[in-house]
């Protein structure tokens, strides 16, 4: 099993089922656990799709070789595609194949005004209010489902297989081919498990009594009309308070996978249909019905344009949700602006927590900076007076990089390590030999170290200002430390780092302390010129501080 | 363990200057009181690991007034700046905000060394499917060591890697750019 393997599915199978999360380093593998358990039918899923043909694609068939799943150890290619193409799925209506640490896709996916945005999310649409904007909401999510089961019931036949983008650690968004009509599938799934995660359900779980809002709260404008926030508690797959519904999601995933295979198969979709329709009265099967209702009494008052009998038969914020046991859990843990910058109404402007905040940061940065001036300031000495300064010097460097600011990325690309220089100096000029360990952390699948890269290069500088400034350029190689979703450990290819100005301190005879403020550094360990792969390649603004002994 | 996060290159940008600076007295014109800079800033290497191999992903034009009390300064920048990303949409545009904070910056080795950090408001210029024109943020502009070098009266500055990051639009999910920028400016003192 690979370390960084493509969708974290051996650490997400080998634990207790969750919610409605995807995972990452900050949130749970809620959508993925449960689709996970629910796809009992998927035997006939893949036979439905009898003719498919794995493409001869390198970067399929090295995710093919990666992913495990629960009870799959023997299965077939085929059916590993399928699965992955179904998880694919799952998790595109929350990234589109972006990093979840993409603020810019976020904000695009989640903060969408358009109803059908929020509608994949079983989320109101920001001008759905009230009562009747809970049911527009619940049909809305209804109409989203049967969208992408009709889309991908057309496409069963014949085996469609197209690009779709994921997002690989370390290797940012690519597209990977999927089955088609089994993405398509995944995308109905995430809407149906994401009903029970963002909609308040009645005790039993058997209707919905009021759904969520997203888009209005996390704008900080949630009017008393736009329904509760989003709540994080009731995403929360682990918690024991919500399990009913997390249940409930599971059955129905299983139930709706049943109920697709059975329309597309069987040309037969009865079971579809009961599915996506209450349950009569006396049905005794509960979960082949009713997977998404609006409370029905209501339903019908609403339609009945009668006042007494909506206020009577509905469940709002002001009747405690007619004593749904998942109220108390929605109003826990609401979505609010990111940083606390809202548009409420009546509010201080919305700049005032920023200019704050900047002022804590300010005052944080003078406090610490003046610290670890302090410390430099007493570590100086003064520069040594040798006629002639030491040719040899010997480093050893720690290095840090934490953000990356490419276009459509994750704004997070950490990473550290460490290293050893050796120079030989000439005049003002510096030649010598760099050699560094550079640790990757993964944090799209959940948290993780990687061994990253051994660097090692020939690096030339030249030291200004009485050798307190210096300019250098690095080349050499770059090789895999560990197996990464895409490339074997051992992979070789280029390493360059500019460091555009460094500053020396003086703090013995033969000792300095050097820092480099930022670095441009262009790690690129696999290197694939035709493109079948993606190849490897970072490009980090590290930090780096050390001390440098000279000698000779 | 060093690291280029934010803060730790705040407390670094202040940190820089004084072991460096204790050695060696400004001269003219690297010591003026009083000084103007006209700045341009652009960023290289921001999109070299993308699809796009465009050099110019952020481009600025800014001014930067300061008073120095020796090696220490203070000021105000107004910086208009030019960014491309993702839209609303999807497709990749460019995006545009002004920027008018105070900045703080030191000086070392005589002046030739200068490190400086600025922060204040940004406004959103144009608007886009999910921000309206007017919204306003804020940004920061760390410029942990930038080189000075003296050419009659003119006093060129080169940053050679800075980090800015600009958050125009706070609310919701903020829009957040980040950029790594190389800074060229002509102070004008007395």
């Amino acid at each position: 099993m690979r370390p960084a393997l493509a969708f974290a599915l051996t650490a997400l199978f080998g634990t207790p089922a969750g919610a409605y999360s995807l995972q990452t380093a900050v949130s749970e593998s809620c959508h993925e656990r449960i689709t996970a358990r629910s796809l009992g039918p998927l035997s006939a899923l893949v036979d439905i799709d009898a003719h498919i043909e794995i493409p001869d694609d390198p970067l399929l068939r090295r995710l093919l070789a990666t992913l495990q799943f629960p009870g799959t150890a023997e299965a077939d290619d085929a059916t590993r595609f399928v699965m992955m193409s179904i998880i694919v799925g799952v998790r595109s209506p929350d990234t589109e194949g972006h990093s979840t640490f993409d603020l810019g896709a976020l904000r695009r996916l989640h903060a969408d005004p358009a109803p059908r945005g929020q509608y994949a999310h079983a989320l109101r649409g920001p001008d759905d209010d009230g009562l009747p904007g809970d049911l527009a909401a619940v049909d809305g999510t209804l109409a989203a489902i049967v969208e992408e089961v009709r889309l991908g019931a057309e496409l069963s036949a014949g085996g469609v297989i197209v690009r779709k983008p994921a997002y690989l650690d370390h290797y940012g968004r690519v597209e990977v081919p999927v089955v088609l009509f089994a993405w398509h599938v995944g995308r109905a799934i995430h809407a149906l498990q994401d009903a029970h995660a963002h909609m308040i359900w009645d005790a039993d779980v058997e209707h919905v009594v009021g759904v969520l809002n997203y888009v209005d709260a996390v704008e900080g404008r949630l009017g008393p009309d736009d329904g509760l926030a989003h709540s994080n508690a009731l995403d929360d797959c682990d918690r024991d308070d919500v399990a009913p519904m997390v249940e409930a999601a599971t059955r129905r995933t299983t139930a709706l996978v049943g109920a697709i295979v059975q329309a597309v198969q069987a040309r037969d979709d009865t079971a579809l249909r009961r599915g996506l329709a209450p349950c009569a009265d006396d049905a005794t099967e509960r979960d082949a019905c009713g997977w998404l209702v609006y409370n029905p009494p209501c339903r019908a008052a609403l339609g009945g344009d009668d006042p007494a009998a909506v206020e009577a038969l509905c469940c709002t914020d002001a009747n405690d949700f007619c004593g749904s046991p998942f109220a108390g859990i929605a109003r826990e843990e609401p979505v609010g602006p990111y940083l606390g910058c809202g548009a409420a109404p009546g509010g201080a402007p919305a700049g005032w927590p920023v200019a704050l905040g900047l002022a804590a940061l300010f005052a944080l940065a003078r406090r610490r900076g003046l610290a670890l001036a302090v410390g430099l300031a007493a570590l100086a000495a003064p520069r040594p007076a040798a006629a002639e300064p030491p040719r040899l010097a010997v480093a050893i460097e720690g290095h840090g990089a934490a953000l990356d600011d490419r276009v459509d990325s994750a704004i997070l690309a950490p990473a550290f390590g460490y290293g050893v220089r050796a120079a030989w100096r000439v005049g003002r000029w510096r030649f010598g030999l760099h050699v560094d360990r550079d640790h990757w952390l993964s944090v799209e699948y959940g948290a993780r170290v990687d061994a990253g890269v051994l660097d090692v290069a020939l690096f030339g500088e030249a030291l200004f200002f009485d050798d307190y400034v210096r300019v250098g350029l690095a080349l050499g190689t770059s090789t895999l430390m560990f197996d990464s979703d895409l490339h074997d450990r051992g992979e070789t290819g280029v390493f360059s780092e500019l460091r555009p100005l460094g500053l020396r301190f003086p703090i013995h005879d033969a000792l300095w302390v050097v820092l480099d403020p930022l670095t441009a550094a262009v790690v690129m360990p696999a290197i694939e010129p035709d493109d079948r792969l993606p190849s490897l390649r970072k490009v980090q603004r590290r930090t780096v501080l050390g001390i440098e002994g000279c000698f000779l | 363990m060093p690291t280029s996060s934010p803060t730790a290159l705040v407390a670094l940008t202040v940190a820089i200057g004084l072991p460096l600076g204790a050695r060696a007295e400004l001269e003219p014109p690297y010591a003026a009181a009083w000084s103007v800079a006209p700045d341009f800033a652009f960023s290289p290497y921001s999109e070299s690991n993308g699809d796009d191999p465009g050099l110019m992903r952020g481009l600025a034009l800014g001014l930067h007034g300061t008073h120095r009390w020796a090696r220490w300064g203070l000021g105000l920048a107004l910086e208009g700046t030019l960014w491309r990303s993702v839209d609303g949409a999807g497709e990749e545009d460019w995006f545009g905000a002004l920027h008018a904070g105070v900045e703080g910056e030191v000086l070392s080795a005589g002046g030739r060394i200068r490190s400086r950090l600025g922060g204040g408001l940004a406004v959103l210029l144009e608007g886009t499917a999910l921000d309206e024109a007017g919204e306003v943020g804020f940004y920061i502009d760390l410029r942990p060591a930038g080189v000075r070098w003296a050419l009659g009266d003119v006093v060129i500055g080169l940053d050679p890697l800075t980090l800015f990051a600009t958050v125009p639009d706070a609310g919701g999910i903020p829009l957040v750019d980040v950029q790594y920028r190389v800074c060229v400016s002509a102070e004008f003192g007395r």
